[in-house]
């Protein structure tokens, strides 16, 4: 069957670490006090891994992935992305990383409000080479009917689809989704995750997912729970579940 | 000073002491009359001098003088003279020299006392026709009594009474009790520049060998009526360029706080959210607009003293006032400051006052492009969408928020436009002065005759080692008439070929005297409001023959002067006297010799020899405060512009922050981000450039209009040289400016921008 094939390459993908941070710290500066956002974060993400990162808020999630997408740097500790020190890299460098490496879904949308959703998604693609049509993905995500519209005239969830577009627009081998559904409702939500899993299952893409909603784990290959920047806990899911089913 | 001076031929003194007895009037009377100055150079230099009598011993009631260096005329002096500030400097002549002074055949040297200046003489000319006289040419002397006398054979007269009216004395009946007095004296009518006699009239009294007076008041005095104009003149500009100022500032405060406050929206919705009500949040911005305001303002008139301050010394130096006093204008300071703090205050609560009626939840959202969907850029969209993202993105920015496109492009407009109108002025001064001395006065120097002299001599001149040209010109003083307008000034009769003197027409051309007309230049064709064909009553202001009707054929265009033209035969008749001239224009072979120099001033006809290039360096040197005003205003231009679209373009960037951030965090590279950012700006610049030159173009020729005086005919001009300066500095500054902002938001924490929508 052509699904088990596929798994089977996503499962020998996995013997390959995609993302690796090694005791990765970071600290806040707040005037005279230090504030611990991460404290000694060691993990692996494998190549073609859902995984889900749980914490409550403050926890460090947000954090956790800006450094990874190369948007801050760590106090101490390395990250490595596709066998790149991202930690040792220029500026110069770090931007074509997140163009040609990373897809962020922002936990704000973070559109430009003065582009249209297909202008949106665009801006993004034509920053690549080998880019996708911005049509496409937004037919992709749903939003045929809105392609024309400004980011004010869309809703929330609208605007995160648009986002998730313009993150697709570069086909990034990464995704990283800081709360993609936190201003969803729940049927728009699963949509999303739907998406998101059949990007990580057809195209192998590695989706990393941030949330404080314990009912994603249930859908990822890993969950790991952040407490106080902190990694608590790492809980493998042999039989992920299909998005369809989510609740909460 | 006097109220009023009048000239006759000659007066008793007695009459003067009758005028004195008239209730409310205080007369002197005094001779007035034109020397020579043997300056014995080495080239035996003569130069052209007014005597003025005044007593020994005391200083004079009416027009007194006030000593520079040396002292007074002592008691009983016979040999002394004082000697005009200028005129001593200019020769280096002081107390202790000696002076040569000449009339007719008569000579006698005086030693000079002292050196003087007088409120008659502040811009030192020699007569109404003759303004640009220069230190060099030109000498006032001020001599005792009893020397005049003899030297004007004058015995117990004068030819000149001095009038004070006493303060309550009702001018009219005073000045019929002085004439009646004057009549007394045979003189029997009494004109002035305000009343000209009816044509008629004066056509009997030169039959009847009537003997007149003249009389100008204290307006129309030479130096006072000059030193009028040009601070009238500069009052209109100094008038207008304030305005220009604080239109282009206010617009530019209103731009920056409009758009600080817009850019609070988020803020205004969310207080409103939580309970603020529309007037709290109004007072919250009026404080801030107040505060902004008040600082302004007061920095602002601490400022403007300061260079009105400067300005003013200037002026002084310029003319060698010896003593000023700078006081502020209240009122324009206070309308300064009331501009000051209002703009403000309305560029910052309009938009506030617009927010907080917003409805909150519309008022968090970021805004809704403008423009929407109907621009010009989705017209293009098609084409548009196949340009590379660097250029796609400027475009967008720029139609998408039009509103902000065009108030950016406004700001770089009207800083263009400062700078264009305050070159322009320069361009115009130059231009002037180009147009004046290079192509109008073909000649190297300009020969004056003691009086009338022969037209020959120029053919005889001619013929001397060392001269290339020379041409006779006849110029007299004239009054023109056309229907009631009246205005004083010269004819001058230049030969119908001339070489020396280049007639232009208003539009630039150059033309020839016509043989049955007078051609005016413009500020007499202003004065007069003539218009071609009309007839002008010429009446000469000496002699009683020359009085003449001629047909206006045309205009001229002569910057400096504002004389009327005619052919030198055509004068000559009119005098009845063929073969005469008052002058001779000179060209010489290179430098003139010394030996030359000493046979043109050996000619008896010569009075005074008037180089080119020094009359030309003396108008320069009169145009000084000019110069200093447009320095200052070329300054501020630049000052404000630049201030105008640092403003902006700081704004324009910083006020996207947000979105710089999350295109940066997308993985727009830093390069293309400042190409995209610098393409923007300067599509921006680019349209301000279009509203600017003709906005600019508009201010300058309004502002030349504005400035035209009596003598001084400006054209507005504008040089290609200009435009590319303005131009190029205004997009100069606008890539400067840009610098600092951008250098701010690349310096931009990408993970505390793109955290959420609130900065
Ligand atoms: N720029 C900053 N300066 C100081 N402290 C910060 C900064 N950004 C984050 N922090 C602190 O670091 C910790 C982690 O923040 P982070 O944004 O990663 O939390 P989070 O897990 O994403 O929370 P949420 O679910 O609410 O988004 C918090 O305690 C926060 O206060
Ligand atoms: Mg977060």
């Amino acid at each position: 069957m052509a699904d088990a094939s596929e798994l089977v390459t996503a499962k020998q993908n996995s013997r390959k670490p995609a993302i690796k941070l090694e005791k990765v710290s970071k600290n806040y500066q707040m005037g005279k006090i230090l504030v611990p956002a991460l404290r000694d974060v060691t993990f692996e993400v494998m190549a073609g891994e859902f995984i889900v990162f749980l914490g409550p808020s403050g926890s460090g999630k947000t954090t956790l992935l800006n450094l990874i997408g190369g948007l801050d740097s760590p106090t101490s500790g390395c990250i490595i992305v596709n066998d790149t020190d991202i930690t040792k890299l220029s500026q110069a460098q770090l931007t074509n990383f997140r163009r040609t490496q990373i897809g962020f879904i922002f936990q704000f949308f973070n559109l430009i409000p003065t582009l249209t959703a297909t202008e949106n998604v665009e801006f993004a693609a034509e920053l690549v080479k080998h880019h996708r049509s911005a049509e496409e993905i937004l037919h992709e995500v749903g939003l045929e009917e809105r392609m024309k519209h400004f980011p004010s005239e869309l809703s929330g969830g609208e605007n995160q689809r648009v986002a998730i577009a313009r993150a697709l627009a570069t086909d990034p081998p990464i995704l990283l989704c800081d709360e993609p559904t936190g201003t969803l409702d729940f049927e728009t939500g699963k949509r999303i995750y739907k998406l998101l899993r059949v990007l990580n299952q057809t195209k192998g893409k590695v989706v990393v997912v941030v949330t404080h909603n314990s009912a994603i784990g249930t859908i990822a290959d890993r969950v790991v729970r952040l407490r106080d920047g902190q990694i608590a806990e790492t809980i493998h899911n042999d039989h992920p579940m299909d998005p369809e089913g989510l609740k909460w | 000073m006097a109220d009023y001076w009048i000239s006759v031929d000659y007066l008793p003194l007695r009459a003067i002491t009758e005028m004195n007895d008239v209730p409310g009037v205080v007369a002197q009377g005094r001779i007035v009359g034109d020397v020579t100055i043997d300056l014995q150079l080495e080239t035996g230099e003569k130069v052209s001098g007014r005597v003025i009598s005044l007593p020994s011993g005391e200083h004079p009631e009416i027009n007194d003088v006030r000593i520079e260096s040396g002292s007074y005329l002592a008691p009983g002096a016979q040999r002394e003279i004082l000697l005009e500030k200028r005129f001593a400097e200019y020769h280096q002549l002081g107390p202790g020299d000696w002076l040569t002074i000449k009339r007719d055949s008569s000579k006698a040297r005086f030693k000079i006392a002292g050196t003087v200046v007088s409120p008659e003489y502040i811009w030192v000319t020699k007569s109404a026709q003759e303004l640009f006289t220069s230190a060099r040419t030109f000498g006032v002397i001020f001599m005792p009594e009893e020397r005049a006398e003899g030297l004007f054979g004058m015995k117990g007269m004068v030819n000149e009474v001095n009038l004070v009216l006493e303060a309550g004395t009702n001018p009219a009946q005073a000045l019929s009790e002085v004439s009646r007095i004057l009549r007394r004296y045979s003189i029997i009518r009494l004109t002035s520049k305000d009343e000209p006699i009816a044509i008629s009239t004066r056509k009997i009294d030169i039959i009847q060998g009537v003997r007149t007076a003249y009389m100008i008041e204290r307006k129309d005095q030479p130096s006072n009526s000059l030193l009028k104009q040009d601070v009238d003149g500069f009052r209109q500009l100094a008038v207008l360029f304030p305005l220009l100022f604080l239109s282009m500032a206010a617009l530019a405060i209103y731009t920056l706080l409009n758009r600080l406050v817009e850019s609070q929206r988020a803020q205004i919705g969310l207080m409103r959210a939580l309970g603020y009500g529309t007037l709290q949040i109004m007072f919250h911005y009026m404080g801030f607009a107040l505060v902004v305001g008040v600082i302004g303002s007061v920095l602002g008139a601490l400022l403007g003293h300061a260079i009105a301050s400067f300005l003013t010394s200037v002026y002084a130096v310029q003319l060698k006032l010896p003593f000023i006093v700078v006081e502020p204008h209240w009122y324009i300071v206070g309308l300064g400051a009331l501009i000051g703090i209002i703009v403000p205050l309305t560029a910052g609560l309009l938009p506030a006052w617009a927010t907080a009626r917003m409805r909150p939840a519309e008022a968090m959202r970021p805004p809704v492009p403008r423009a929407g969907h109907h621009t010009l850029l989705e017209v293009l969209l098609p084409f548009v969408s196949l340009l590379p993202s660097v250029l796609k993105l400027p475009l967008r920015n720029f139609f998408r928020n039009l509103r902000r496109s065009f108030f950016m492009a406004m700001g770089v407009a009207s800083a263009i436009a400062l700078i264009l109108v305050s070159l322009s002025l320069v361009d115009a001064t130059e231009s002037l002065m180009y147009t004046q001395f290079e192509v109008i006065q073909n000649y190297d120097a300009r020969l004056h005759f003691q009086g009338q002299g022969a037209a020959a001599t120029a053919s005889y001149i001619e013929h001397l080692q060392g001269i290339q040209e020379a041409e006779p010109v006849l110029e007299l003083p004239y009054r023109l008439q056309s229907g009631d307008q009246v205005a004083d000034s010269s004819i001058l009769g230049l030969p119908q070929d001339s070489t020396m003197y280049t007639l232009l027409t208003p539009e630039g051309y150059p033309t020839t005297v016509v043989e049955d007309g007078i051609l005016l230049s413009i500020p007499l064709k202003n004065k007069l409001g003539a218009e071609p064909g009309d007839e002008i009553h010429l009446e000469p202001f000496v002699g009683s023959v020359g009085e003449t009707e001629k047909t206006l054929a045309g205009f001229i265009n002569e910057p400096l002067g504002g004389r009327a033209f005619m052919p030198l035969e055509e004068v000559q008749k009119l005098l009845r006297a063929p073969g005469v001239a008052t002058g001779v224009l000179l060209r010489f072979d290179g430098e003139p010799s010394a030996a030359l120099m000493e046979r043109l001033y050996r000619l008896p006809e010569t009075a005074s020899i008037e180089f080119s290039g020094e009359a030309k360096r003396f108008v320069d040197e009169l145009m000084g405060f000019f110069w200093a005003f447009i320095g200052v205003m070329l300054a501020m231009g630049f000052a404000l512009g630049m201030a105008i679209i640092f403003n902006g373009v700081t704004v324009n960037v910083l006020e996207r922050r947000r979105e710089i951030a999350i295109m940066r965090a997308v993985g727009l590279s830093q390069s293309r981000l400042v190409i995209i950012l610098t393409l923007e700006n300067l599509l921006i610049g680019c349209l301000g450039v279009a509203i600017g030159i003709p906005l600019g173009c508009y201010i300058a020729n309004y502002f030349v209009a504005q400035a035209e005086m009596d003598i001084i005919s400006m054209t507005a001009v504008i040089f290609p040289r200009s435009y590319v300066i303005a131009c190029v500095s205004a997009l100069v500054i606008l890539l400067v400016s840009q610098i600092p902002a951008i250098r701010q938001v690349s310096r931009l924490s990408l993970p505390t921008a793109t955290k959420d929508w609130s900065e």
